[in-house]
Order: structure tokens, then sequence, then C-alpha cells
């Protein structure tokens, strides 16, 4: 395994609240997509709580379902996808 | 990506010292477990809790106090949460597992003190968790020395109510145990001001009971060839067990066990065929330690069960729900209680008869006895485990850890070589 991270793009739905988070987990799911419930990146937010992670190939489409559904959300970020294994930086 | 601020200045946190842990939790939990290939999908819920950690859970508590109830934070798998929600009372888990509080602890606490204790002791004194400041009352329990002693520091700041554990398991000991949660039982009906009946307490022991259950259910996978979930997601959700509402968390366990249900039917696994499968033995790993089972697992080996009280110790042996009357309840309680093998008992054979059966019935290839820094207990024992352990030809690495990242290194190293050792399938 090399140590480098991945370098793609990650993309974050971000919320007022965990309530929102989950009705659009919800919405996004039954729409066949596949978003992950995650701890808000620090460089995203000072507050913390769920942000949900979305593969850049399913942006398009998750989008789409937030406009469909009128689904309320503080924003949507980016971040280069930095998810190392082996940094061994625990909390 | 909620504001909880106003709760926790409500609740006297040191609010600029909390940050600190929040900044590095995202990141940390990230590598740890989102970097994992082919999760269940379950696992949402259980990435959800530890998003909201210290926002959700904590503001269902305060609600409840708010309707009158009473939070009871504990410290050991020997107290009996059946008690406190048989009155009516809500019980969490307080043991620290990040070394984030461990220099708070130290201020109070000699260094040579287990890290759980110095983390536990620092997240009440530094006004740094949530949980630690909405407890009513602590319940402690005299299992080791340490412990003992940070019980009289934390009655200085919070009520603390002491169980007296028996050392032995003599059927005299049984009989004090049954005593001791007799005693408990009356403080805690002083503390709720609710009255413990047989109809409740048969109703909260199948509340802890279906917990279990679900538990065992979810560990029944990790018996398989190539489970279908990874041990250090499991592991999450036994520290999760701790802290969560229990029929929530028993209700989205079996729901997650649905779908691993039909992930083995559909032959998914999430290791390489040839994955070494590893026991893990020792001093408990309270949330968010995660250190040696990603260690372990970024290796490409399998944690296939802990024999630990983040383990099978939680959940195995389930209350008699027979019994009708509160004395019988009391007495079935106790007897359950008392199978649990902790080092501070002597002798403790039953922990290593333990680990030998959970090498069969996980097929498991090697045991990591792993021993916190400063426990003297399970340090003392860990002797008596690697020896028999040899004796019956099962390889046994024995390792000491804390809640630093120093020696993240060193243990990479010395569980590479033993998983090397171990050889190829
Ligand atoms: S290791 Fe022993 S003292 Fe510690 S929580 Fe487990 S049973 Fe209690
Ligand atoms: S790990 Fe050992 S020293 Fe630490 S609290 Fe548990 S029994 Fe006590």
């Amino acid at each position: 395994m090399d140590d480098t991270p991945q370098t793609n793009l990650v993309w974050y739905i971000l919320f007022h609240n965990h309530t929102q988070g989950l009705q659009l987990n919800t919405l996004l799911k039954d729409a066949g997509l596949k978003p992950i419930i995650v701890p808000t990146p620090r460089k995203l937010s000072q507050s913390c709580g769920i942000a949900l992670m979305i593969p850049t190939d399913q942006l398009v489409e998750t989008k789409a379902v937030i406009e469909r559904e009128q689904a309320e959300i503080l924003g949507i970020a980016v971040l280069p996808r930095d998810l190392n294994p082996l940094r061994d930086r625990y909390c | 990506m909620a504001d909880y601020r106003q709760m926790w200045q409500d609740l006297d946190m040191d609010l600029e010292t909390h940050d600190l842990l929040c900044e590095v939790l995202p990141q940390a939990f990230g590598d740890v477990y989102l970097s994992q290939e082919n999760r269940p999908e379950g696992m949402g819920y259980y990435n959800f809790v530890v998003s909201e950690i210290h926002g959700v859970r904590p503001a269902e508590l305060i609600e409840a106090q708010k309707a009158g109830a009473k939070v009871f934070g504990t410290f050991c798998v020997y107290v009996p949460d059946e008690i406190v929600f048989a009155a009516g009372g809500i019980a969490t888990g307080l043991c620290g597992g990040s070394q984030f509080w461990v220099p708070g602890g130290e201020k109070v606490l000699p260094t040579g003190t287990c890290p759980l204790i110095k983390a536990s002791v620092g997240a009440r004194l530094d006004r740094t968790c949530p949980f630690f400041r909405i407890a009513d009352m602590y319940v402690g329990e005299t299992t080791c020395d340490g412990k003992k002693k940070a019980w009289e520091i934390l009655a200085e700041d919070v009520p603390v109510y002491v169980m007296d554990l028996p050392q032995m398991k003599r059927p005299q000991d049984t009989d004090d145990w049954a005593r001791e949660i007799e005693s408990f039982l009356i403080r805690v009906e002083e503390m709720t001001g609710n009255k413990v009946t047989p109809e409740n307490l048969a109703a909260a022991i199948k509340l802890i009971n279906n917990k279990r259950r679900a538990l065992a259910r979810l560990y029944d996978f990790r018996k398989l060839d190539n489970p279908p979930i990874s041990g250090k997601d499991a592991l999450l959700i036994s520290q999760i067990a701790f802290y969560d509402d229990p029929t929530r968390f028993t209700q989205m366990t079996n729901a997650l066990c649905d779908e691993l249900d039909k992930r083995v039917k559909d032959g998914i696994g999430v290791y390489a065929k040839d994955a070494r499968r590893i026991l893990l033995s020792g001093t408990p790993l309270a949330i968010p330690n995660w250190k040696l089972h990603h260690i372990v697992e970024s290796l490409g080996a399998a944690v296939v069960v802990e024999e630990m009280c983040t383990g099978i110790r939680y959940f195995e042996n389930l209350v008699d729900e027979s019994q009708t009357t509160l004395d019988g309840m009391i007495r079935a309680l106790a007897e359950r209680y008392m199978k649990i093998n902790c080092a501070c008992f002597t002798p403790n054979q039953g922990r290593i008869d333990d680990i030998k059966r959970l090498v069969k019935e996980y097929q498991a290839d090697g045991v990591i006895d792993v021993n916190l820094k400063f426990c003297t207990l399970y340090d003392v024992e860990g002797f008596l485990v690697e020896r028999s352990l040899k004796e019956a030809g099962i390889p046994c690495l024995g390792l000491e850890t804390d809640y630093t990242d120093e020696d993240a290194g060193g243990l990479r190293t010395r569980i590479g070589a033993f998983l090397e050792m171990l050889g190829s399938k």
C-alpha cells in the first residue's frame, strides 16, 4: 500500500441540523444513490455533526434529488479525498 | 452540522478545549472507518452516532432529565443497568478512551495510572465531555485499585455510588453480589423517586437481554469464513452499545444483521480470502480507541472477536427471564453478572477457558493479548494467559499500549511480524 492519500475529489453536503441530513440521506438512498453519513470535516465547519459524503460521479443526480424534493441543506462543498489508513493519527 | 454550543455552555463545559477534540475526530474517523471498502450500508447509523456523539444523545439525556429522569454514569460491565432502567433512570457508559482526556487526569493522578482511569477522571475534571457533565450520579465499583481511589477524587466533584464487587467466585460471593445489587436498587430508588417492581424489573431485564441478543447475533457473523463485516466496525458497534438508547440500538443492530444475512447469502465478505483471523483479548477498548483493530486490519488480517469488556464480556450470558419475584430476579442478575471473567478476580481460570473456547468458535489463527499500560491486573494475568495458550498450541502475542499515537509504528512492526509468523493459509 502506498501512503500518499488519493487525490480525487469528494463532495460534502452540509446541513443546519442532523434531522435534515438524515432526511436527505433517506431520499438519496430511495433514489438508488449511495451517500455516506460522515462527521463534517473540520476544514468545512467549526461545528461538529453529520454531513453526507457523495462520490463525484453521483453529484449531478444528488443535486437533482435535492432540487426535486426541495431538501433543506446548508450547502455543498468539495475537498480532495484525504483518507489515509497509514496516517496513524488517532483521537 | 448542528450547533450544540449553547447546550455545552449550559453544561458548563470548557468549550475551547473541547473544540480540540472536535477537530481531530473527523480525520481519525475517516482514516480508520471511511477508508474501508465494501462496508455494510447499515453502518450509516453508527457513523451518525459518532458524528453526533457529543450532540444528539446528550440532548436526549437532557430532555429526559427535564422530564424527571435521572442519568447514571457507569464504568464497568459488572454494574447492572437493569436496575437503573427498571426505576425509570438511564444508564450510560462513561469510560474514557481518548488521549485527549489523559493530561487532565494526570493533574490529580500518578502518571503510572492506566489511561482508562486517567481519561475518565480528566474528562470530568476538565469539563470536556457532555456525558460526564450530564450524569446525575456516577456508579463505581471495587474492581482495581486505581479505580477505587479515583472514585474518592471524583466524589469531591460529583455524587459517586460505589458497588462492592467480590474478588472471588465462591458461592458466597454470588450471595454477596446479590446483596450488593439490592443495596444499589435502594439507592437508585431514592435517587429516582421510583420503586423497582417485579413488573418494571422484568421489562428492564428483557430490554437489556435483547441488546445482548442483538450483539450476539452480530458477533455470530464474525464466526463465518470471510465475515461480512469488519472487526473494527463490530468494535464501533460494541462501543456505541454503552451509550445509545437500548431500544433503538437493538433495533438498528438487528436491522444491520438482516443486511448481513443477505450479504452472507450473496457471498459478500470484507476480507481477502487468505486473511489471518485474530482474537483480541485483554483490557477494554473504550470509544474512540480504535488503534489496535485498525493496525491489525490495515495489515490485511481480520479481528474476528474481542475477549474484552468491549466485546463478548458485555453480551455473553443472558439474565434468566423466568423469575417472577424481585428476589428471584436479583438472584438471576447476580448469577449472570458473576459469569463475567475479569482479571480483578482470583483465580480467573474462566477467562483462559473463554479465550480457548472463542479461538475455536471464531476460528482464530492467533491471539493478541492486549494490556493497557499500568494495568497491573491484566499485565500479571498475561503471564498465565500466554503460557496456557502456548501449551495449547495457540500462537499468542502479548502487547502493551496506551492511548497515544507514538507506539503505532512499533505496534505495526510487532503485529506484522506476528502475522508473518502465522504464515499464509
Ligand atoms: S476490565 Fe474488569 S474492571 Fe474493567 S470494565 Fe471490564 S470487568 Fe470492569
Ligand atoms: S484497564 Fe486495568 S487498571 Fe485500567 S481501569 Fe481496567 S482494570 Fe483498572
